[in-house]
């Protein structure tokens, strides 16, 4: 979820410049609002799908995907709408004009010292890889054609090649890191690029849409996550949670392209991507690292939904992870603290479904679709992301024993008990939002 | 934290000791269900300890105080049970 200084939304105009801010501000829900994936039983579907869109049969996957799942256009994701659909940018242009940004800036979480940290936090991100949310695919760090050394070096098998591959994902910065086999269904079936004009016109950018065609044929998919600071999160929504979210995704940058130029180094093509060119959760979870929450985020049993998750497209042959649960979806469906916490009300307080409320949702997969259009629109309000559904989580804790026990125990079957565990989390007074203590607290 | 894991194992060590050496002063043989409960309650003592201990260091008090006011009375609780079965051995032992 990206930032925005409040002062950078002209709400009456969407120019060129206006866009890429904007893009910049909200590209980072892509993986929220386009993530697909979940636990659920399987259908007959998956197996016919198989052996027309994947490589590894469906039944790895704790998901429910049924036929109506297609790959997606990225036009459809909302910040690119902003591009072409004139009903949706009015909308959001009306909400941005009614936010009083002057007296925002004077409250705790916007002061100058904030807003400082929040550039500082995505400074990295705008310097070396602000292609991945603006429009600009395949450029930067993530860009798909970088130099790759003419040796290879051979591994004993594709096991060991993981091992040594996920060793290194580690100590270049990586949370958390996992291996799961290229998928097409999760790359978008057409990017959008922005076209190169040296003038800056009236009204939104022009662009094109192309098929992507990667310079080799990926073979597996290095799953990345960085965590987020626990304290500028719990300051959400403000500045303040922006720069956590900003440093994020600077490390994701930093991350995901020392992962590809070591993979490059030991003679394999190989690429960082963002959050474009490919959806990132469903990889994520296929690689064994968490499972899909009611917000529609990846669910780590390390760091709850506090991550960033950026991935690695490589030709060598690596062994993939085993996806696992450990009680998210049960847990999920008594909770629901996520969808309280949301100012938008975009996340669903219902059963999960197959399709969700707007053109930006790609239907055919059982889970809680998540509204990004109302979410879009409070960003604009807010004048910066938000984080609300990360920081209300019970699973976004410190890496620490007694959460460990408790996550462990949201695995035990039984409705009563997660509720009581929902309600005891509330007691306890985690997961407040809004909270203009932890702006305070931040800077103690 | 590897302070706050020093200090519990301290406090467990020395609750251990000076249960085991309260028992040998009283020369008398306790319940299973007895032993049961000083075992719970000690467990009981000490993750209310570390709960709070741990939720002071990272910064959540009001975790700390009511894990302290919601586990320490479960302890507490335990511990009367517990006082009650080990005086009805004492009880017992000094008819005998
Ligand atoms: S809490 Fe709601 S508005 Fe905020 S990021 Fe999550 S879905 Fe969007
Ligand atoms: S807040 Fe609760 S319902 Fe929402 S994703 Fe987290 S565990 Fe699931």
């Amino acid at each position: 979820m990206k930032n925005r200084q409040p002062d950078e939304i002209k709400p009456n105009r969407l120019s060129r410049r206006n866009f890429i801010k904007i893009g910049a501000a909200t590209g980072a829900s892509a993986s929220v609002l386009g993530a697909a994936a979940l636990e659920g039983e399987k259908d007959d579907a998956l197996t016919e799908m198989a052996g027309q869109a994947t490589l590894r049969p469906w039944e790895d996957l704790p998901f429910q995907i049924t036929e109506k799942c297609r790959r997606m256009e990225q036009k459809y994701t909302g910040f690119c709408r902003e591009l072409w659909d004139q009903e949706f940018v009015e909308r959001i242009m009306l909400v941005g004009k009614k936010v009083d940004r002057v007296s925002l800036q004077k409250t705790d979480g916007w002061t100058a010292l904030d807003r400082a940290l929040n550039a500082a936090g995505w400074a990295l991100d705008h310097k070396f890889a602000s292609g991945s949310e603006n429009g600009q695919p395949h450029s930067q760090a993530y860009a798909w054609d970088e130099q790759v050394r003419r040796q290879k070096v051979e591994f004993s098998d594709a096991q060991d090649a993981a091992r040594k591959v996920k060793k290194a994902a580690r100590f270049l910065g990586a949370s958390l890191v996992g291996i799961a086999d290229y998928d097409p269904l999760w790359t978008y079936a057409t990017l959008v690029k922005i076209r190169d004009e040296e003038e800056e016109s009236e009204g939104p950018p022009a662009f094109d849409t192309f098929v992507p065609e990667f310079p080799f044929e990926p073979r597996s998919v290095v799953a990345i996550a960085v965590e987020m600071d626990y304290e500028g999160i719990a300051t959400s929504p403000s500045s303040l949670e922006g720069a956590a979210t900003g440093l994020g995704y600077s490390h994701m940058a930093s991350v995901g392209y020392s992962v590809a130029t070591f993979l490059r180094e030991l003679g394999y093509r190989s690429f960082a991507l963002g959050n474009d060119v490919a959806l990132s959760v469903p990889y994520a979870i296929a690689a064994g690292m968490g499972e899909l929450g009611r917000h529609g985020l990846l669910i780590t049993p390390e760091y709850g939904p506090r991550v960033r998750l950026a991935k690695v497209f490589t030709e060598l042959e690596l062994t993939p992870d085993k996806p696992r649960t450990f009680g998210v979806w049960e847990f999920c469906k008594s909770c629901k603290r996520c969808a309280e916490s949301c100012p938008s009300q975009a996340i669903s307080f219902d059963e999960p479904t197959l399709e969700g409320p707007t053109i930006s949702n790609n239907p055919g997969v059982r889970k809680w679709y998540i509204d990004p259009e109302k979410c879009l629109e409070f960003w604009i309000e807010n004048g910066s992301d938000c984080s609300n559904c990360i920081t209300a989580c019970p699973y976004n804790k410190l890496d620490l024993w007694h959460h460990q026990l408790a996550s462990t125990a949201t695995g035990l079957p039984g409705s009563p008990l997660h509720s009581l565990m929902a309600r005891l989390d509330k007691l306890f007074g985690f997961g407040n939002t809004h909270d203009i203590r932890a702006n305070t607290a931040f800077w103690k | 934290m590897e302070l706050i894991w020093f200090l519990i194992g301290i406090v467990g060590m020395g609750g251990l000791w000076g249960i085991s050496s309260w028992i040998k002063n009283k020369q008398t043989k306790l319940s299973w269900l007895s032993w049961v409960g000083i075992f719970l309650t000690m467990v009981m003592g000490l993750f209310t300890l570390a709960w709070c201990l741990s939720s002071i260091w990272e910064k959540e008090y009001q975790a700390a105080g009511v894990g302290l006011l919601l586990f320490g009375t479960l302890s507490l609780v335990g511990m009367g049970f517990t006082r009650k079965s080990v005086h009805r051995n004492l009880h017992k032992a000094k008819k005998k």
